[in-house]
């Protein structure tokens, strides 16, 4: 009992460590790739080639006024942003990262809790994420606030259906809500084999879900300022992004662990697969909002319901009438 | 009515879709073209125009001798000289040239040079210069001459007006 306490502490400190590290870190790779991609350097000047920077991040915010506005709703302004961070750092939770180890003779699954419904924790939770999102922009009292949570709110709610449909078909291949479960049965063929549509509109789908380029309505600059986190600053402003980048981390690993085969993989070690998978996944995210521009609102609602939704349903009942020809 | 339909078939948002992110992925691989700027610099052509500088003979004297023509062609009137006359001193003894001079007489007493003009003070506000080279075309002395400097930053805007001293050494 003692041993299992232990190691599940362990497990948890690496675990949210590793988890704001990655998203401090992911904005410097996130300004270093789209350097690249603009045929810039990026930051240069913090350590060696600006390895430093999220650091130097993290003291200016720390030091920075923390205002809040006038006529904001004091506790839920400063509520929001919890709301947000606290979800994406819960999800991890359920999300296998490696293959089980044997310590003592003690055989340790590397994953905080093998919960037996871990895609319904892991949607139910990062959908939980919109109410900071929602109240944060109600809160602070400004109209910029107000739009882009409306926007934010709306997009989240017509993408969630789509997102939650894509992964229908791989808990049917899997015949199990388990992720380690999902994972161990990836052993042979990964599910993006058998499920490439729903690998993509969950792509997507996610994309959107997390607010970023090219679906990013709820901040767009160039039309709403910042969009709900107009009037946030200093610690406040950095949970938003710890938020945001955790959840490029968390939607990362859903997809390995879903679509990529999770830790399976030979030679390396189960661990350093799963990393590879992320990073992977990650760039791919990273690469899609350096390359398109954001959508109008209406063409992001018919992409939602029009493309998407119909696409996802489509994919569910064509999985199915395969899985019964095939008749497993 | 074609076009709408085009724009809206599956097949070819799709294809423009993957064009850009092939764009993306070849410009991802391509070497950045940034310079770090101040401990990187770039080459400057050959014929760069910086602002201007005043030339010196080899024994240090000025080149210029103040035939105001480039203050009159400086188009954003950035040059200011002050003429004056080469002083030789009392003790200076005239050669048969300058005794000659005709213009000599209509000097002023205790004044001993011979007309030969030179600048007392030549002052370029390179806040108004716009480093066009005028100048330097003009100058029937080789006096003045384009340098390759284009880095200044001043605190009043007094300090922007070189002198002599400075125009020298840039």
């Amino acid at each position: 009992m003692i041993f299992w306490l232990i190691t599940t502490l362990i497990k948890i400190l690496i675990v949210f460590g590793v988890l704001l590290l990655s998203a401090a870190y992911l904005t410097l790779l996130e300004r270093k790739v789209a350097a690249r991609i603009q045929n810039r350097l990026g930051p240069m000047e913090a350590g060696f080639h600006g390895y430093l920077q999220p650091i130097a991040d993290g003291i200016k915010l720390f030091f920075k006024e923390d205002i809040i506005p006038a006529d904001a709703n004091k506790l839920l302004f400063i509520l929001a942003p919890i709301i947000v961070v606290i979800p994406v750092l819960t999800t991890f939770a359920v999300i296998p990262f490696g293959a089980p180890i044997k310590i003592f003779g003690h055989i340790v699954p590397l994953q905080i809790t093998n919960v037996n419904i871990g895609i319904l924790f892991v949607l139910a939770l990062s959908s939980l994420g919109i109410y900071g999102v929602v109240i944060g922009g109600w809160a602070s009292n400004s109209k910029y606030s107000l739009l882009g949570a409306i926007r934010t709110a709306a997009q989240m709610i017509s993408y969630e259906l789509s997102l939650v449909l894509s992964i229908i078909g791989v808990i049917m291949i899997a015949g199990n809500l388990s992720l380690a479960q999902i994972v161990s049965s990836q052993a042979h063929m990964w599910f993006i084999v058998y499920q490439p549509i729903g690998f993509l509109i969950y792509l997507i789908a996610s994309t959107a879900e997390m607010n970023r380029v090219p679906f990013d309505l709820g901040e767009a600059e160039g039309e709403i300022v910042a969009g709900f986190h107009t009037e946030y600053s200093s610690m406040k402003f950095a949970f938003y992004f710890i938020g945001e980048y955790g959840q490029i981390v968390i939607n990362s690993a859903i997809i390995t662990t879903l679509f990529l085969g999770g830790w399976e993989g030979p030679f390396l070690p189960s661990v350093l697969w799963f990393v590879i998978k992320v990073f992977l996944v990650i760039l791919i995210y990273l690469w899609f909002r350096w390359t398109y521009p954001r959508l109008r609102y209406d063409e992001l609602m018919d992409l939602g319901w029009k493309i998407l939704l119909p696409l996802s349903l489509a994919n569910i009942v064509v999985t199915g009438f395969i899985m019964i020809l095939l008749g497993k | 009515m074609d076009t709408k339909k085009e724009e809206n078939s599956l097949i070819l948002i799709t294809k423009n879709l993957l064009i850009g992110l092939k764009t993306t992925l070849t410009t991802f691989f391509q070497k950045p073209v940034t310079f770090q700027y101040p401990r990187e610099r770039l080459k400057l052509a050959e014929r760069f125009r910086g602002v201007p500088k005043l030339n010196i003979n080899k024994d240090n004297s000025l080149r210029c001798v103040a035939c105001m023509l480039c203050q009159t062609v400086c188009p954003s009137e950035a040059i200011k000289i002050k003429l004056g006359y080469v002083d030789y001193g009392n003790k200076h003894e005239l050669t048969e040239r300058q005794k000659q001079n005709k213009s000599l007489e209509k000097l002023e007493n205790n004044i001993y040079n011979d007309g030969r003009r030179h600048p007392e003070t030549f002052e370029i506000d390179l806040l108004r210069c716009i480093c066009c080279g005028y100048c330097e075309e003009i100058c029937p002395e080789e006096a003045i001459s384009m340098s390759d400097k284009f880095e200044f930053g001043f605190y009043t805007r007094d300090e922007g007006v070189f002198g002599i001293d400075k125009l020298i050494k840039l």
